[in-house]
């Protein structure tokens, strides 16, 4: 036996894919980019596996190997790294960096979840930045629909995260 | 939530939507092309799950097989009529069968007029059987088959031979084994024997007039003669007759009407002065 099984591989693997790459993406602006970091870490994972002692940790050992392979991917494209890595004190530590990239994987699953209309006004909104008014006219809806529609998929990705602080104090 | 940290919250949501693209961050698809780059086979406990659900597939296979073999396991009914008994049975299909005494048959009940008629038979009976050309009646014994549509008629099979006689209607009698099988075809009043020891068919044409006697009762002899009447008696009454003088030729005509058979070998050694005996030997 090697570093870890094949079980513990692959449950791994799918249980942290999403906050890794998520992780990956706090350094590096494009989700392929991220995937690629992500994906390529646990390549080297598995031609390792069997010169390496067990891993005890196997969730920290990868989030450590994502963001040293994030750092050299910048250094060796010579990008600038995004203007605030890592702003919130609460990010340096690695712990924390997990918790959070995990929350945030809870979060893209819930985007994933609403429904197709709403989905799309929040993420014209959020992600492409567009005023209520603009979204209003480009759907042929009213400005008070999308500020409705807005506020229900907030609600509902709020409940995620509220639930997740319930559980983390409870 | 105090505000900080609802504008953390803010943050974070803002950061998800930016990169939030459908069908992104697949982690299914992603460990499938791992897994594919990598040559990882399924864990070990799936595996295992895998050989379980194979077992448990044989296992629904084997019940199965044995449902759908104790499905064609015949299914035999069998009659016999006792020594010195006459028995008449119908069976399913209407058809009447008298059984000698020390006779048997037998049929497979699941099959039986499913898509023809079989019988398995074993000494001396009559068959009347019911007309039904779609349904076949074959009648086999250990030396040969006959098959019917509908007719009435006679099979009688001893130790190394075997006898049909046909009454109405037509038979097919199929005998011997394998390659050295024959048949004739047998109509009204005729009858066929085939024998292990030569294997081959031998037909008569109207000469037997007691084939039916074990059934009627009645023994019908027309200048018979002497060796062919104990044939008739020995086989009427299940005995071995014996004759303790010499047999010239002698010929019978006389009609015994369930007699005994001692007084029938009274008469019969008065009349031709033969002294024909019951071997009580065996």
């Amino acid at each position: 036996m090697g570093a870890f099984t094949t079980e513990e591989f692959e449950r791994s693997f799918k249980e942290l894919y999403q906050p890794l790459c998520l992780f990956a993406l706090r350094f590096i602006n494009k989700a392929d980019d991220a995937e690629d970091i992500v994906q390529q870490t646990f390549a080297d994972l598995w031609d390792k596996r069997t010169g390496m002692n067990r891993i005890l940790n196997l969730k920290a050992y990868l989030f450590r190997s994502v963001r040293n392979r994030s750092l050299s991917v910048i250094a060796q494209a010579g990008w600038t790294p995004l203007e605030e890595p890592l702003t919130n004190a609460e990010d340096r530590s690695l712990e924390e960096s997990m918790y959070n990239a995990e929350r945030d994987a809870r979060l893209w699953n819930a985007i994933d979840k609403l429904p197709p209309e709403r989905k799309k006004i929040f993420l014209l909104s959020k992600r492409d930045g567009l005023k209520y008014q603009e979204i209003a006219d480009e759907l042929n809806l009213s400005v008070k629909t999308v500020e409705n529609q807005i506020s229900k998929a907030l609600k509902a990705l709020r409940e995620t995260t509220i639930r997740i602080y319930t559980f983390f104090l409870g | 939530m105090d505000e900080k940290q609802y504008d953390k919250q803010e943050e974070r949501i803002r950061f998800v939507a930016k990169h939030y693209r459908e069908g992104s961050l697949n982690a299914k698809q992603a460990w499938n092309r791992l897994a594919r780059t990598k040559g990882i086979r399924p864990p070990a406990f799936r595996r295992r799950y895998l050989a379980m659900a194979a077992s448990f597939a044989l296992l629904l296979a084997s019940v199965a097989a044995f449902y759908y073999w104790k499905a064609n396991t015949p299914r035999w009914v069998e009659i016999t009529a006792a020594a010195g008994q006459l028995k008449e049975v119908y069976l399913p299909d209407s058809t009447l069968v008298s059984m000698s005494g020390g006779s048997r048959i037998r049929y497979n009940a699941k099959t039986f007029g499913k898509k023809g008629r079989e019988v398995e038979m074993n000494g001396k009976a009559f068959y009347r059987v019911t007309r039904d050309e779609s349904r076949p009646f074959s009648i086999q014994t250990k030396m040969a088959e006959v098959v019917v549509l509908g007719t009435s008629f006679q099979i009688s099979q001893r130790y190394a031979s075997i006898r049909v006689h046909v009454a109405t209607g037509k038979v097919n009698f199929i005998a011997g084994e394998g390659r050295e099988k024959e048949n004739v075809i047998l109509t009204a009043n005729m009858s066929a024997s085939y024998a292990m020891e030569t294997k081959k068919i031998q037909t008569l044409t109207g000469e037997d007039a007691n084939f039916l006697s074990w059934k009627t009762g009645l023994l019908q002899f027309h200048n018979t003669p002497l060796e062919r009447v104990i044939e008739d008696l020995n086989d009427y009454y299940q005995v071995r007759v014996i004759s303790r003088s010499m047999i010239r030729g002698e010929k019978l005509t006389a009609t015994f009407n369930r007699l005994p058979l001692e007084e029938i070998l009274l008469i019969i050694n008065q009349t031709l002065d033969v002294r024909l005996t019951v071997d009580k030997s065996n």
